[in-house]
């Protein structure tokens, strides 16, 4: 039922997407294909008009688990095309990794039509380069002893992310108070005269690419941390890439999302006006703006999520999947940071009173 | 990053040529905050974006600038010796 497993053209073993040789290895002859050998094969080509249905699931659907471990409420039911069995996944999922086959598993009816992605920026860190970062990103100084970052990373899983991509111009205008201060002495008193100005600035600049994720399950905040991605190595969409790994289609659409970047694109016209006035302190009293959006793109980003439980405690990681940078918020040893920040403390208070 | 804590510390305290232990406890108390606030800082490092400075594709185009000398005002601080 509607999804897409990549077979090898040697031994018609499965194939998935490799982030180390950025080409399509088959798991069992390990052999290599290129982009252009699956498009000469016809691998890539999608027919939409055979593209089939997702199912809706009978009955209670909080009786249901999805499958595959995603996280989502809205639960479908999909056909592994290799092994038969039932997946049961969330609806925005559009990539999967079949748990009773382990094969990769494509939902094309996702990626097809209004949910087909323009861009792509395929995975470039592979998923025991992830593991080894992790533990390093997990040494911290207030990290329980016993949360056993071994343990829980395996659990970590690459998934395309969907992100809208806004570009366009802002044009605004501040008016300020500018103010010079010279201070000087004069007897016992230090006397502060403050200059101020009306400052007036206008401009425009021009913005491209903000990235907004497009996907209710994801953390906003997390997205954001894992950025910047380098959008020179994107290229358009080739449903070969998601083999192997997890996707989502986006469940906001852009002009939901819009207001995210417009928060950000406006605050950021406003720092840059200010920075041309010359003065000690500058107080905005006025900023007028206007956004114009000339372009939204879709792109699917690459990123490694992993959700776990501490101590009965949910925690998210993630990290960019193209520049490997690592976030979330790690557990805390409450007793170290007693420690950590107590005996300085004590030492500084002794200290004090031997010298004062 | 502790010693230059202490150090400012201990010299700003000197200045102020004060025996009173309430003003140690004050200081130490504030260096501790200072370190839990950049160890905790360590281990969070998930925040959401309000600036999209990594985006901008030209320079800002200033269209319109001026600047008006308004008035002065003068404020002064009896030193302390």
């Amino acid at each position: 039922m509607g999804n897409v497993i990549y077979k090898c053209l040697t031994c018609g073993g499965d194939l998935q997407f490799s982030a180390e040789t950025q080409n399509w290895t088959c798991k069992y002859c390990d052999d290599v294909f290129t982009l252009e050998q699956l498009d000469a094969a016809g691998k890539n080509e999608l027919n939409e008009e055979k593209v089939d249905k997702h199912q809706e699931l009978e009955g209670d659907k909080s009786q249901y688990q999805s499958t595959d471990g995603t996280v989502g409420s809205d639960l479908v039911q999909y056909r592994c095309s290799h092994c038969g069995a039932e997946i049961i996944t969330d609806r925005a999922t559009a990539a999967t990794i079949c748990v009773y086959c382990s094969n990769p598993v494509i939902m094309t009816e996702q990626v097809i039509g209004d949910f087909k992605p323009e861009y792509v920026i395929p995975f470039k860190i592979d998923k025991s380069k992830v593991m080894n970062s992790f533990k390093e990103f997990s040494k911290k100084p207030l990290t329980p002893k016993d949360f056993d970052c071994d343990k829980v990373v395996d659990k970590i899983q690459g998934v395309y992310i969907p992100f809208w991509l806004y570009s366009g111009t802002l044009t605004g205008s501040i008016k300020a108070d500018g103010i010079n201060k010279r201070r000087h002495r004069s007897g016992d008193y230090e006397i502060t005269e403050s200059h101020h100005h009306n400052v007036f600035r206008e401009g425009s600049l021009s913005f491209e690419k903000v990235p907004v994720d497009a996907s209710k399950k994801t953390e906003d905040a997390a997205m954001d941390s894992i950025e910047p991605y380098d959008f020179k190595e994107m290229v358009p969409f080739n449903i070969g890439y998601l083999a192997g790994y997890l996707a989502e289609r986006f469940d906001e659409d852009k002009d939901t999302c819009i207001n995210r970047a417009s928060e950000r694109i406006v605050n950021t016209g406003r720092d840059e006006l200010v920075k041309t006035c010359q003065y000690d302190d500058v107080n905005v009293q006025q900023y007028l703006h206007k956004l114009d959006v000339e372009k939204t793109e879709y792109a699917l980003l690459p990123t490694w999520l992993l959700y776990t439980k501490y101590k009965d405690k949910d925690y998210f990681f993630a990290m960019n999947g193209q520049t490997g940078k690592f976030i979330g918020n790690l557990p805390i040893d409450y007793l170290k940071l007693c420690l950590f920040t107590g005996i300085p403390s004590i030492l500084i208070f002794v200290l004090l009173l031997f010298l004062l | 990053m502790l010693n230059s804590i202490y150090f400012a510390l201990v010299s700003n305290a000197t200045m102020m040529s004060s025996d009173n232990p309430l003003l140690a406890l004050g200081i130490s108390v504030l260096a501790g905050i200072i370190i839990a606030v950049s160890l905790l800082a360590q281990s969070r490092t998930k925040i959401k974006a309000t600036r999209a400075e990594k985006y901008i594709s030209s320079q800002l185009k200033l269209t319109g600038k001026s600047d008006v000398f308004s008035h002065t005002t003068t404020t002064r601080r009896k030193i302390n010796n």
